[in-house]
């Protein structure tokens, strides 16, 4: 069952679509991430050019993300204040990446540059899950889990702009979480992902809030940006397929649901040190791609026109 | 949820007084969350143990969170959530034990609230009522009521009382 995507300019497999959306869906309803970093992998892997998938990747973790916050508002574990920062960050990483992405385009190296910062990106995380899991396992027993020394000054509290994020019971610069939003805005941008991998552990141990805010609150600022990115992309890169959105919305819903019912009943360190595996896995593909002989010299590009 | 059920006297917090009648023969149960009509349930289990003897018994349930992707902070947010029950039943136990005399018998488990209650009652043939409190919002009653009095009812070894959760401190105080 083959349809032509027209953005794209391929026809590609429905039913390999939907499964593909599916299945990155049930991990995101596993771990509770938008599953970004490794849907945009796969749509490079069946042949989607890659800013094809990266524009169109971050219309799917709008969609994603909407209905996780709901329920993290209704219980009140959203800190608006705090987003509202790192909105204002990340709206203003997303425009800036968005630009770099026609100028890396324009240059015709973007294709190049996604696969490359994807191989880092995906390298590194994967790597530290992997350690994480393979010392989890070999020690089965663990001591209480603690952020270090909490209020430990250094010369991030000596930033200016102190504000006060009243739940996130914190006193911190306004620059920290700006900082953060603006590069997980460009990472959103040219890589497609919502970010809330490096989001996370950044506002537990960076920023030190309280992790019942952490997701909701993630979740909330990531559901702007990517709707920013979204609009960019389409508007001045003409990246988003909005068919191939529709597909991969339909299949990661679907598997979201799977996911998120099934997810507790599984054993964690199990679950990461897989989801580390496959990290790596599409790493190493990536990595292969990037330095393989290609089966044809050439490729045609016709230039962008404006 | 804040608002602590009023202090009905200058009654001590802490031990058993050994001039209070106490009968150890009848258990209420209340389960602790963070909704406004579990107020309810717990000041009227409490006025009922102050007016008619018995003890008191807060369960707090742990719910597992999701699986994050980095260990480190997964067991972080385990650890901030048992802190967040400890606090919980602390404030909630030293509110009861100034109405009732006596700190109430407390549990914390980990699980999902629903099993974790049958399986708490099936384990102490101590506790000899569950009382919930019932929502008066346009959501229904709650999950707990519609789960443990709706489809669970014909299994449970003890008598379930549900409070309707905007009733006030005296119309309580009058029931009791």
């Amino acid at each position: 069952m083959y349809v032509y995507l027209p953005i794209a300019e391929m026809s590609v497999n429905v039913i390999l679509i939907l499964g593909m959306g599916w299945v990155v869906g049930f991990l995101s309803g596993v771990f509770g991430v938008g599953g970004g970093f490794l849907m945009t992998p796969l749509l490079i892997f069946i042949g989607i050019p890659p800013a094809v998938a990266v524009g169109t990747q971050a219309n799917q973790i709008v969609a994603a993300s909407v209905s996780g916050v709901i329920a993290h508002w209704r219980r009140k574990n959203v800190d608006l204040k705090m987003g509202m920062v790192l909105l204002a960050g990340g709206i203003f990483g997303s425009t800036v990446g968005v630009w770099l992405f026609s100028l890396l385009q324009n240059l015709g190296q973007i294709d190049l540059i996604i696969s490359l910062l994807y191989v880092i990106l995906l390298g590194t995380v994967g790597l530290l899950m992997l350690q994480e899991s393979v010392r989890a396992i070999l020690r089965r027993r663990r001591g209480v889990a603690q952020r270090g020394r909490l209020h430990e000054h250094n010369w991030l509290h000596g930033l200016p702009l102190k504000m006060r994020f009243r739940r996130s019971k914190l006193y911190i610069s306004a620059l920290l979480p700006f900082v953060l939003g603006v590069i997980v805005g460009i990472l959103s941008a040219i890589m497609g992902v919502g970010g809330s991998f490096i989001m996370m552990p950044a506002m537990i141990y960076l920023l030190g809030m309280p992790t019942a805010m952490v997701v909701g609150t993630s979740l909330f600022q990531v559901i702007f940006v990517t709707a920013n990115v979204t609009f960019l992309q389409a508007y001045q890169n003409q990246t988003v397929d909005l068919f191939l959105a529709l597909l991969l919305v339909v299949g990661g819903v679907v598997g979201a649901q799977f996911g998120s019912r099934f997810g507790t009943y599984l054993r964690g360190e199990q679950l990461r040190a897989l989801l580390a595996l496959m990290v790596l896995l599409v790493c190493g593909k990536l990595l292969f791609d990037l330095v393989a002989t290609p089966g044809d010299f050439y490729s045609l590009q016709y230039p962008v026109l404006r | 949820m804040d608002d602590t059920p009023q202090n009905t006297g200058d009654d001590t917090v802490g031990n058993d007084e050994p001039t209070r009648k106490i009968s150890h023969d009848r258990v209420f149960l209340v389960v602790l969350d963070d909704t406004p009509e579990m107020q309810a349930a717990l000041t009227y289990a409490a006025r009922r143990v102050r007016n008619s003897g018995g003890r008191l018994a807060l369960l707090y349930v742990i719910e597992p969170a999701e699986i994050e992707p980095w260990m480190s902070v997964g067991d972080l947010i385990r650890e901030e959530r048992r802190q967040e029950a400890e606090t919980a039943v602390g404030k909630f136990s030293e509110a009861t034990a100034a109405i009732t005399g006596q700190l109430p018998v407390l549990y914390i488990r980990d699980g999902r609230r629903r099993e974790e209650i049958i399986k708490l009652i099936d384990e102490e043939p101590s506790i000899s009522i569950l009382v919930l409190a019932a929502g008066t919002g346009p959501d229904g009653p709650g999950p707990l009521v519609n789960h443990l009095v709706g489809k669970v009812a014909s299994k449970m070894r003890v008598p379930i009382t549900v409070v309707p959760g905007n009733l006030s401190d005296e119309e309580i105080e009058r029931l009791t």
